[in-house]
C-alpha cells in the first residue's frame, strides 16, 4: 500500500502542475525570508560581544600621552591573563579628504597581528612586512569617509603631508563607531609612524590589556593607575563602556531590524499555512474518491502528507541556497551597522531550525484539513453536485444586494469569503505586509523629518563654533563682522556632581541670544531666571525626577541648585544633560567663560565659504562644527536592508493572492460556467472575481495601516525613551504615502488575481456542466 | 370477461345490472361499457358450464330478476385462474409480422411502418398522459396503476422500435 | 408569424483526440412563438448539442442560428451573455444552482444582471416563486431542497425575465416519478400561457409532452411528429386496452 501511495502522491503533483509549482515557489520563498530573517537576528545578537571573543579582546586600554611613561609595569600586575603593546600612538594629526581635517589617533604596529585585541581586518589585509607606504583605516571611519581599499589617502601633521596606500580596513573591539567615538582609528607600521612623526616627544603609548577576571576591571585600573604617577595615565577605557556605547549606538537598529523580522516572519507564516491548508481544503472531492477506491482515512492524511511534506523538503532546501545567496547583500550593510564582521553565512543549526519549522507548518496545515476532509462521507464526497463550498447563504451577498452593490460585486464579495477562514488567513498575511510597509515608511520619514530638522535632535543652531585659543571678545569680534551670522548664543561646558551620586554630569550654560533658536522644549519651559533649568529624558529617568522638582549639583565643591523647569531634547549622553543660562553658572563659578558659539545663519548664506573665512580670521583656532542634514550613512544601509526586505514581502504575498484566487476559482469552475448561462459576460466573471480579491487587499489595508502606525509610534517612544531623548521620535508618515497603500495593495491584488481571473472567464460551459 | 364474473359472483349472488354496474366501478373509466346483451350472453355461456346457476326472484308489479350466483366448480375454477402464473409479457405480434412480411414481400417499407408506428406510439403516449391526469387523485388506484402499466409498456416498445430501426435497416 | 429560434444547416463537428465526431449534421428546426417542442433521441444523436448551440453555450461548425428573426451564432461571449439574460432561460437536468445564495437570489439574479432594480426583481420573484408553490423556500439554500423543489427554482430563475423562449436539457433526469410528472405539468402550464419552450430528452413519455416530438438519430433529423391535444379517451383505451378475462 505504501507504494501506491508514493505512486499517487507523485502523479498528484504532476497532474496538478500550476498548483505544485506555486506551493513550491511559496515554501521556496517562505524558507528563504525566513533563514534572512532568522540569520539577520542571530547576527545582531550581542554583536560586540561576538567580536570581542573573536578579536581575543582587551578588557582595558591604558593611554599616555608621552613614551616615557612606561605602560609595560602594568603588564606585571596581578590578574593580567595577557598583554599586547605597549603601542606607539600618536593624536595630533590628521586625515584630509575634500578640504576637510578628521582627527585620528595613529597606532603604531607590528606587521603580525597582536594577540590580544585583535584588529579584525573585513577587507582587504593587514600591514605587511615592508608596508611603509600602507594604511590601515577603522572600518566605521572609512565608511563615513566613504573610502575603499586601494585609495590613497592624505595624512597631515606638522611635519606636512604624507599619502598613504589604504590596504585594508579594520574592526576593533576596543573602540567605538566613528563619528560617536572619536577620533578615527588608523593603523601604521611603526617605521611608517617614525616617519610620520619624526619628534619621539610627540609620541604616546597604548597597552591592551586582557584580565582573568573581566568583572574586576574597575578595580584593575584604580591598581593600575596607582603604578604612575598622576597625570600619566592620561586615559584609560573600560570594556564595558565600550560595549555599552557600541550597544546603544546600534540599539536602534537592533530595534528595528527585530521588529520588522519579526512581523515579516509571521506575515510568511500565514501566508504558508494559507497556501498549504487552501490547497487541501478544495480537494475534498479527490479524498472521496481515494477512500471510494480503498484508502482508509489515515492514508489519505498520509498521502498528502508525503506529497506536501516532500514539496516542502525541496523548497526548504532551495530557499535555504536562496537565502543563502542573498543573505551578503542584507549582512554586510547590518554588519557595519554593528560593528561587527559579518557573520557566516553557513550555520548549519540554523538551517536545520528553519527547515524543520517550515516543514511542521506545512505538516500542520496538511492534516488537520485532509484529516477533515477524511471524516466527510465518502458518497457525500463524490456524488454530484456536492456542495463543496459551506452551504449557508452568503450573508454577505444579502449585503452587497441590500447595498444596492451591482450583482458581479456581490457575487465577488460572496465567492472571496466562501470558505471564511481562507480569507481570513489571506487577510492576516496580507496585513501584516501591509504593518510593515507603513512602519517601514513610519522610519523612513522619521529619519528624514529629523535628519532635515537638527531642532529635533536637539541642534538648533546651524553651525558651532569653539573658541581654541582665542579669547571671548576676539571670538565675538570675528563672529559679530560677519553678516550671514544673524544670531549667536555661547555655551560653556561643565561638569557637575549629583547630591548623592558618584557619577557626574555634563552641563551646558547658554549665554546670549539663545531665545531666538528654537530649541524644542517638549515638556514644561525654557529657563527664564537664574537658578532655573532644563535637563534630558535621560536626566529625569535616572535620578527619577519630574519637571519641577529641584535638581542639586555640586560644581568644583560649590553647591549648584537648580529647579527644573522644563525638558529639552539631548541625544549626547543619553540625555543626561542639564543646561541653565550663563548667569546661573557665574553664581558659583563668577569667571566662567563660553567655550563654544552656536551660530544661526541668514537663509541662503554659503556656509562653507562662512567656514573658510572664519577659519582663516581666526588663524585657525576656531574648530567649526557644520550640521549636517543629511541622513546619517549608518542609516543608508539599514534603509537598504528593510527595502529588500519589503520587496520579499510583498512579492510573497502577491504569490499568495494568486495561490488564493486560483484556489477559489478551481473550486468554483461550474459555478462560472451557471453564471454565463444566467448571463454573466466574461467581463464580468474577471471583475467579479478580481473584486472579491480586491476586497480582501482593501481589508487587509484598513487593518495593517493602523496597526503599523501604532506599532511605529509604540516603537519610537520605547526607542526615545531607551535614548534619553524623551517620547516624541515617532513620525507618521505623510497622508499621501499612506494613501498610495490603498491603491499599492489594490495593484497587488489585480496583478495577483488576473490570470486565475481569466481562467474563469474562460471556462467552457459545455464542460463543466456535462461533468459533475 | 368469464373470469370477471367469476370474481365479483365470489363476493355475493347479483344480478346482471348490479355486475355490469360492479365492474364499471372496478375498473372505472378503463371498461368500455358493456351493453346487456354481451352480460347475458356470458352469463348463459357460464351457466351452461355449470360455473354459475341461476334462479329467478319474484318481484311485486314487475318481471322478476334472474340472480346468479358462484357454483363450487365454479368457485374452483376461479381459484384455479387466480393461482396460474401469467404468461410474460406478449409481443405486439401483429406489428411484427407486418413488418417482416412488409421487408419480405417488398409491399411497404419497414422504415415507413416504424415511422408510423413511432407517432402512434407518442400520441398515445400523451393520451394515456392526459387520462392519468383526469383520473381523481383519491380514487381507487386500479386505475391509475393500469395506466402507468400501459405507459411503460409503451417506452419499452418504442425502444423496441429503435432497436428494430437500427437491426432491419442496416442488415439490408 | 416568424419563428422565434431557427436554425439553418446546423452543424457541430468535435475533434477530441484527433478524430473528428460529427454531432450534428446540417439540422434545420424552427420553433413557433407559443411552441412546445421536444427534441427526442438515444444517447449521442446529437440532441443536447443542438440545444447547447440554440442557447450560445457553444460554437457551431457551420450553419446560422436566428433567435426572434435576428442572426446570432455570429455573436460574441459577451454578445451571447446578454442576449441569455432576455431572451433565452435555461433549465439542466442537475438543477444548476448557485451553492451558496439563497432561493430568492438565485430567482433574482438574471433579472439583476438584466438591469431591473432590486425591487421590481422581488416583486417578480414572489410571484414567480407563489405560482410554483415554493414560496416558503425562498430563503433557504438549494442544497436544502429536494430534487424537485431545485429544480422548480431553476425554472423560476430561468422565467424572471419573461424569455422569448425556454431551452430545457433533461429537465426530469434527475427527478423522481412524483416530482418529473409535477415538473412536466408545469412546463405545460407555462407553455399554455404563451412560453416557447425547446426540451431534449431521451425519454419518449417526457418527449409526448409536447406539441412537435422532433426524433433525431446520428447529428440528424430522421423525423417530426405532431402530438394532438385529446384523441377521446375510450378509443385510446379500447386500441390498447386487452383486458381478456
Amino acid at each position: 500500500m505504501n507504494r501506491a501511495l508514493f505512486h499517487k502522491a507523485l502523479a498528484d503533483l504532476r497532474s496538478h502542475r500550476l498548483q505544485t509549482a506555486l506551493i513550491l515557489l511559496i515554501l521556496t520563498a517562505a524558507t528563504a525570508t525566513l533563514a534572512l530573517a532568522a540569520t539577520i537576528q542571530r547576527s545582531m545578537n550581542n554583536p560586540w560581544e561576538r567580536t570581542f571573543a573573536e578579536s581575543n579582546g582587551a578588557h582595558l586600554s591604558f593611554f599616555s600621552d608621552t613614551a616615557e611613561v612606561d605602560l609595560t609595569s602594568i603588564s606585571r600586575l596581578e590578574g593580567v591573563s595577557a598583554t599586547a603593546g605597549p603601542f606607539p600612538v600618536v593624536w595630533e594629526h590628521s586625515l584630509v579628504k575634500d578640504h576637510e581635517k578628521y582627527s585620528l589617533l595613529l597606532y603604531g604596529m607590528p606587521s603580525e597581528l597582536p594577540a590580544v585585541g585583535r584588529p579584525l581586518v573585513t577587507e582587504g589585509r593587514w600591514l605587511a612586512a615592508e608596508g611603509e607606504d600602507e594604511i590601515v583605516l577603522d572600518r566605521s571611519f572609512a565608511r563615513h569617509l566613504s573610502l575603499k581599499v586601494g585609495d590613497r589617502v592624505d595624512i597631515l601633521s606638522q611635519q606636512g603631508k604624507v599619502t598613504l596606500s589604504v590596504v585594508g580596513l579594520a574592526v576593533n573591539s576596543g573602540w567605538g563607531l566613528y563619528p560617536n567615538f572619536n577620533p578615527a582609528l588608523v593603523y601604521v607600521l611603526q617605521s611608517t609612524l617614525a616617519r610620520l612623526e619624526t619628534d619621539a616627544d610627540k609620541w604616546g603609548s597604548a597597552l591592551w590589556v586582557r584580565l582573568f577576571d573581566p568583572e574586576a576591571s574597575q578595580e584593575f585600573q584604580e591598581r593600575a593607575y596607582a603604578l604612575f604617577p598622576e597625570g600619566a595615565i592620561e586615559e584609560s577605557l573600560d570594556w564595558h563602556d565600550i560595549r555599552e556605547w557600541t550597544n546603544f549606538t546600534i540599539k536602534i537598529m537592533v530595534l528595528f531590524l527585530g521588529v520588522f523580522s519579526v512581523f515579516a516572519l509571521f506575515a510568511v507564516g500565514f501566508i504558508v499555512a494559507n497556501a498549504i491548508g487552501g490547497v487541501v481544503l478544495s480537494q475534498y472531492r479527490e479524498i472521496g474518491l481515494l477512500k471510494a477506491v480503498g484508502f482508509t482515512p489515515g492514508q489519505v492524511t498520509l498521502l498528502f502528507l508525503i506529497e506536501r511534506l516532500g514539496l516542502g523538503l525541496v523548497a526548504g532546501v532551495a530557499g535555504l541556497l536562496l537565502g543563502t545567496v542573498i543573505a551578503p547583500l542584507f549582512l554586510r550593510p547590518t554588519a557595519e551597522l554593528l560593528n561587527a564582521p559579518a557573520m557566516p553565512v553557513y550555520d548549519p543549526a540554523l538551517y536545520l531550525a528553519v527547515l524543520v519549522g517550515v516543514e511542521v507548518i506545512v505538516a500542520l496545515f496538511t492534516i488537520w484539513p485532509a484529516w477533515r476532509g477524511g471524516r466527510i462521507g465518502t458518497v457525500q464526497a463524490i456524488t454530484v453536485g456536492f456542495a463543496r463550498v459551506r452551504s449557508k447563504s452568503s450573508r454577505l451577498a444579502r449585503l452587497a444586494t441590500r447595498l444596492r452593490l451591482p450583482p458581479v460585486v456581490a457575487l465577488g464579495v460572496k465567492d472571496a469569503f466562501a470558505r471564511p477562514l481562507r480569507a481570513l488567513l489571506t487577510i492576516a498575511g496580507l496585513a501584516l505586509t501591509v504593518l510593515t510597509v507603513t512602519f517601514s515608511l513610519g522610519m523612513e520619514t522619521s529619519i528624514q523629518v529629523f535628519s532635515r530638522d537638527p531642532a529635533l535632535r536637539g541642534i538648533p543652531y546651524d553651525m558651532a563654533i569653539s573658541r581654541g585659543y582665542l579669547s571671548d571678545v576676539e571670538a565675538r569680534r570675528i563672529l559679530e563682522a560677519h553678516s550671514e551670522v544673524s544670531a549667536y548664543y555661547s555655551i560653556t561646558w561643565g561638569y557637575a556632581q549629583v547630591e548623592g551620586q558618584t557619577e557626574s554630569i555634563n552641563t551646558r550654560a547658554l549665554g546670549g541670544a539663545y531665545d531666538q533658536f528654537r530649541i524644542i522644549i517638549p515638556e514644561g519651559r525654557m529657563f527664564s531666571a537664574p537658578g532655573e533649568a532644563v535637563v534630558g529624558m535621560g536626566l529625569l529617568d535616572w535620578l527619577d525626577l519630574k519637571v519641577g522638582d529641584e535638581l542639586r549639583l555640586t560644581m568644583d565643591g560649590k553647591p549648584l541648585d537648580l529647579r527644573i523647569v522644563g525638558r529639552y531634547v539631548e541625544m549626547n549622553n543619553m540625555g543626561q544633560m542639564a543646561m541653565y543660562s550663563l548667569e546661573t553658572l557665574q553664581q558659583v563659578d563668577p569667571q566662567a567663560e563660553p567655550d563654544a558659539y552656536a551660530l544661526k545663519l541668514t537663509p541662503g548664506a554659503d556656509a562653507q565659504a562662512l567656514e573658510a573665512a572664519l577659519l582663516r580670521e581666526s588663524s585657525d583656532q576656531f574648530n567649526v562644527e557644520m550640521v549636517d542634514k543629511d541622513p546619517p550613512k549608518e542609516i543608508g544601509q539599514v534603509r537598504v536592508v528593510i527595502f529588500g526586505l519589503n520587496i520579499v514581502l510583498v512579492s510573497i504575498g502577491l504569490i499568495s493572492l494568486f495561490n488564493t484566487t486560483l484556489l477559489g476559482v478551481r473550486e468554483r469552475l461550474r459555478d462560472f460556467g451557471i453564471l454565463k448561462t444566467v448571463g454573466l459576460t466574461p467581463r464580468q466573471i474577471v471583475v467579479s472575481v478580481m473584486t472579491g480579491m480586491s476586497l480582501l487587499a482593501l481589508l487587509a489595508v484598513l487593518v495593517g495601516i493602523p496597526l503599523g502606525l501604532i506599532v511605529t509610534r509604540l516603537l519610537f517612544d520605547y526607542l526615545g525613551r531607551q535614548m534619553g531623548m524623551g517620547a516624541e521620535l515617532g513620525m507618521i508618515p505623510p497622508w499621501w504615502w499612506l494613501a498610495l497603500l490603498a491603491p499599492g495593495a489594490l495593484l497587488v491584488s489585480i496583478l495577483g488575481s488576473v490570470i486565475p481571473a481569466r481562467q474563469a472567464a474562460q471556462v467552457r460551459v459545455v464542460e463543466v456542466l456535462r461533468y459533475e | 370477461m368469464r373470469y370477471a364474473f367469476l370474481a365479483l359472483l365470489a363476493r355475493q349472488p347479483a344480478h346482471g345490472y348490479e355486475l355490469k354496474q360492479a365492474l364499471e366501478n372496478a375498473f372505472g373509466p378503463l371498461w368500455p361499457p358493456l351493453n346487456a346483451g354481451q352480460i347475458y350472453t356470458t352469463l348463459a355461456r357460464l351457466e351452461r358450464d355449470g360455473l354459475v346457476q341461476s334462479h329467478d326472484v319474484p318481484q311485486a308489479g314487475r318481471p322478476g330478476k334472474r340472480v346468479y350466483e358462484l357454483t363450487p366448480q365454479g368457485r374452483q375454477a376461479l381459484q384455479v385462474w387466480v393461482a396460474e402464473s401469467t404468461t410474460g409479457p406478449r409481443l405486439k405480434d401483429e406489428f411484427f409480422m407486418k413488418v417482416i412480411l412488409a421487408r419480405l414481400s417488398g409491399v411497404a417499407q419497414p422504415p415507413a411502418l416504424i415511422e408510423r408506428q413511432r407517432r402512434e406510439y407518442l400520441q398515445s403516449l400523451r393520451d394515456l398522459d392526459n387520462l392519468a391526469a383526469s383520473l381523481p387523485p383519491d380514487g381507487d388506484p386500479a386505475a391509475a396503476l393500469f395506466i402507468e402499466g400501459a405507459i411503460l409498456r409503451l417506452q419499452a416498445d418504442l425502444k423496441w422500435l429503435d432497436l428494430c430501426e437500427d437491426r432491419l435497416i442496416a442488415n439490408r | 408569424m416568424n419563428p422565434i429560434l431557427m436554425t439553418k444547416s446546423l452543424s457541430k463537428t468535435y475533434h477530441p483526440n484527433g478524430a473528428a465526431v460529427r454531432a450534428l449534421r446540417e439540422v434545420d428546426l424552427a420553433l413557433a412563438p407559443g411552441e412546445f417542442v421536444t427534441v427526442m433521441g438515444p444517447s449521442g444523436c446529437g440532441k443536447s448539442t443542438l440545444l447547447h448551440l440554440s442557447g450560445g453555450l457553444d460554437r457551431p461548425t457551420s450553419g446560422e442560428v436566428y433567435l426572434n428573426g435576428a442572426r446570432v451564432d455570429t455573436l460574441s461571449e459577451a454578445g451571447w451573455a446578454v442576449l441569455r439574460r432576455r431572451q433565452v432561460g435555461f433549465v439542466f437536468q442537475f438543477f444548476n444552482l448557485i451553492g451558496n445564495l439563497t432561493v430568492a437570489d438565485n430567482v433574482e439574479l438574471p433579472a439583476l444582471l438584466a438591469g431591473a432594480s432590486s425591487n421590481e426583481a422581488r416583486r417578480r420573484r414572489q410571484a414567480l416563486l407563489a405560482d410554483l408553490s415554493i414560496t416558503d423556500k425562498a430563503d433557504i439554500v438549494p442544497s436544502q431542497l429536494s430534487g424537485g423543489e431545485q429544480q422548480r427554482v431553476a425554472l423560476a430563475r430561468a422565467l424572471i425575465n419573461q424569455p422569448a423562449v425556454l431551452l430545457a436539457d433533461e429537465p426530469t433526469g434527475n427527478l423522481d416519478s412524483q416530482s418529473s410528472a409535477e415538473v412536466l405539468a408545469l412546463l405545460q402550464r407555462m407553455n399554455v400561457q404563451g412560453q416557447a419552450i425547446l426540451l431534449v430528452t431521451h425519454d419518449a413519455r417526457v418527449a409526448s409532452v409536447a406539441n412537435r416530438v422532433i426524433y433525431m438519430r446520428d447529428g440528424q433529423v430522421k423525423d417530426e411528429i405532431r402530438i394532438e391535444k385529446g384523441r377521446d379517451p375510450q378509443a385510446v383505451l379500447a386500441s390498447i386496452v386487452q383486458l381478456e378475462v
